[in-house]
């Protein structure tokens, strides 16, 4: 679907990215990991087009254009609009007509009864469902998700999750940052170690157990914390 | 609905519409009383309560140098405060005494040792007087000597020779001033709009930066033209905005007449300020900070509005480089 070739980025002289490559392939769902600063949202950044690599390329190798949804870390989301302002502006921002899809989402998500509320007076849950669904609202056929997870609670990410997991038994692809080891291991396939704007291993999720001795350096207490909560 | 998000907020409303709310309250006194002060205030009065009087007082009023005010008590004390430039006092039976000819005794003349420009009104009156008194007198001889004319027709034949053909005339012209000169030339005020203009823009830009940090512009740019979009609305609504403004003012001040202003100048300051709603947004791009932006635009503006007062009050001259500052494009 998407290959990396030597993907390189600088920004002031700052190597960011150094020379990464990979293939996503259709239907992965691939978790980017890392400490913070390693380069995993700039990576996501380079996957979506936001950003132009310095050296390397990232290619579409399908015939078709493929179709992005980003969720951005931020909730980027308009204020004194309501929920359903926002879905009918990304409709129609993204020509999307499949009005079946967008309520099934809306009904997944549990965003019905919230339809009709600001921004303002959602939940932080809520909020981040919403995030979600306007990512999400034009069917895409890469979905990349930024700590799209952040502080929410078990229901809200049972939620998002199961949506996730339909759209990606349905043939979308995802790729995504998270440090939630619920998140993770609830649909990532194969995972992405980061360190430094290096792409140092990238392994199915089956292996994580013995890669995380391996990497223990790398990612730090946190993860090893998290990994605790697992077992 | 972004542009609806954009103006539903307490702090658009309070910048769009109560600020210039504020100014004109602030203003309008000031303005109405800049209006008043035009005028000589001048009291009549006629503790008789004479019609002749309040003809004569209505006839009076025609010129708008002077605001008359017709009384049946006198109140010197309205001097003392500087509430009318004199009174003028009128004697029991005005008309006939006028009519018969009686040129003194008629009037008394009351003023204040700080009264300036009374002597106009008193020159005024006097001369209006003279010409009944006049008229009355010749009729009082036509009718004496002959029974050919009523007294009327003798008085009302007396007008033509108040109105009389001129035995010379001058040339006269208008003097239009390009230059700055006196205040029917100011273009500070103008200038001041455009700043409240320049709020209005620096103000909605807040969105720019907000929707920049928020990462909506990078959820948007995966879609086609998508970020291109959410600017276009954006300008959209600045724009009408500035538009509606500019209009506002324009209604406003036709009918205050708070500055002379022709339509040139009304589309002078649209243009300037759509000119200023580009500036900013292009720099929006490279100055990463909106409080940098608001500091940057702030000085430009300060500078640019200083500028211009100085070149007004002459204690700065004209340079070629000052048209840099937008609010010197006002100045001829």
């Amino acid at each position: 679907m998407l290959a990396l070739n030597d993907v390189t980025y600088k920004r002031k002289k700052k190597v960011l990215i150094k020379d990464i490559s990979g293939e996503i392939k259709q239907g992965d769902c691939i978790s980017l990991f890392g400490p913070n600063g390693a380069g995993k949202s700039t990576l996501l950044k380079l996957i979506a087009g936001l950003e132009t690599p310095s050296s390397g390329t990232c290619v579409n190798e399908n015939q078709e254009k493929i179709s992005i949804g980003y969720v951005p870390q931020q909730l980027a989301l308009f204020d004194h609009m309501t929920v359903r302002d926002h879905l009918t502006y990304y409709e129609k921002m993204t020509k999307q007509i499949n009005q079946r899809y967008v309520n099934e989402m809306i009904e997944v998500l549990g965003l019905k009864d919230v339809l009709n509320l600001n921004v303002e007076s959602l939940s932080g849950g809520m909020a981040r469902k919403l995030n979600l669904a306007i990512g999400l609202i034009h069917e895409p056929d890469l979905i990349l998700l930024d700590e799209a997870f952040v502080g929410v609670d078990l229901a809200t990410k049972h939620d998002m999750l199961t949506w996730l997991h339909q759209l990606n038994e349905q043939g979308a692809t995802n790729v995504m940052i998270s440090h939630d080891w619920h998140v993770i291991e609830h649909i990532a396939q194969s995972m992405w170690i980061l360190d430094d704007g290096e792409l140092i291993d990238r392994f199915p999720i089956a292996q994580v157990d013995q890669k995380q001795r391996e990497y223990g350096y790398y990612t730090g207490r946190d993860l090893r914390k998290m990994f605790a909560l697992r077992r | 609905m972004i542009v609806k998000s954009m103006l539903w907020r307490r702090s658009t409303l309070l910048t769009l519409l109560g600020l210039p709310l504020l100014i004109l309250v602030v203003i309008l006194p000031f303005v109405e009383k800049t209006t008043e002060n035009t005028q000589v205030r001048i009291d009549v009065v006629d503790p008789y309560n004479q019609s002749y009087v309040e003809q004569m007082v209505n006839r009076l009023n025609d010129r708008e140098s002077f605001s008359l005010n017709l009384n049946d008590q006198l109140e010197l004390s309205q001097l003392a405060r500087g509430e009318v430039e004199a009174i003028f006092v009128v004697e029991d039976q005005f008309q006939e005494k006028v009519e018969e000819g009686e040129t003194e005794n008629i009037l008394t003349w009351y003023r204040h040792e700080h009264s300036l420009v009374d002597g106009l009104f008193k020159e005024y009156f006097a001369s209006t007087l003279m010409e009944d008194i006049v008229r009355s007198e010749a009729a009082n001889i036509v009718t004496d000597e002959t029974e050919m004319a009523t007294w009327n027709e003798a008085y009302q034949y007396g007008a033509q020779f108040f109105r009389p053909e001129p035995l010379f005339q001058m040339n006269f012209t208008t003097y239009e001033s390009n230059t700055i000169e006196g205040e029917d030339s100011s273009n500070w005020p103008i200038a001041l709009v455009w700043a409240y203009m320049i709020l209005i823009i620096v103000y909605f830009s807040s969105w720019l930066y907000e929707w920049r940090n928020r990462g909506v512009f990078d959820r948007l740019a995966v879609f086609p033209h998508g970020k291109f979009r959410l600017h276009l609305t954006w300008i959209k609504n600045v724009l009408g905005t500035i538009l509606i403004a500019s209009l506002g003012f324009m209604g406003i001040n036709e009918w205050l007449k708070i500055m002379a202003l022709d339509f040139g100048q009304y589309g002078l300051l649209a243009l300037v300020s759509v000119i200023s709603l580009f500036i900013i947004w292009l720099i929006s791009f490279f100055i990463r900070s909106r409080h940098v932006l608001i500091a940057v635009t702030t000085i430009y503006t300060v500078i640019g509005v200083a500028l211009v007062l100085l070149v007004e009050w002459d204690m700065l001259s004209v340079q070629n480089w000052y048209q840099i500052w937008l609010p010197f494009w006002f100045v001829n």
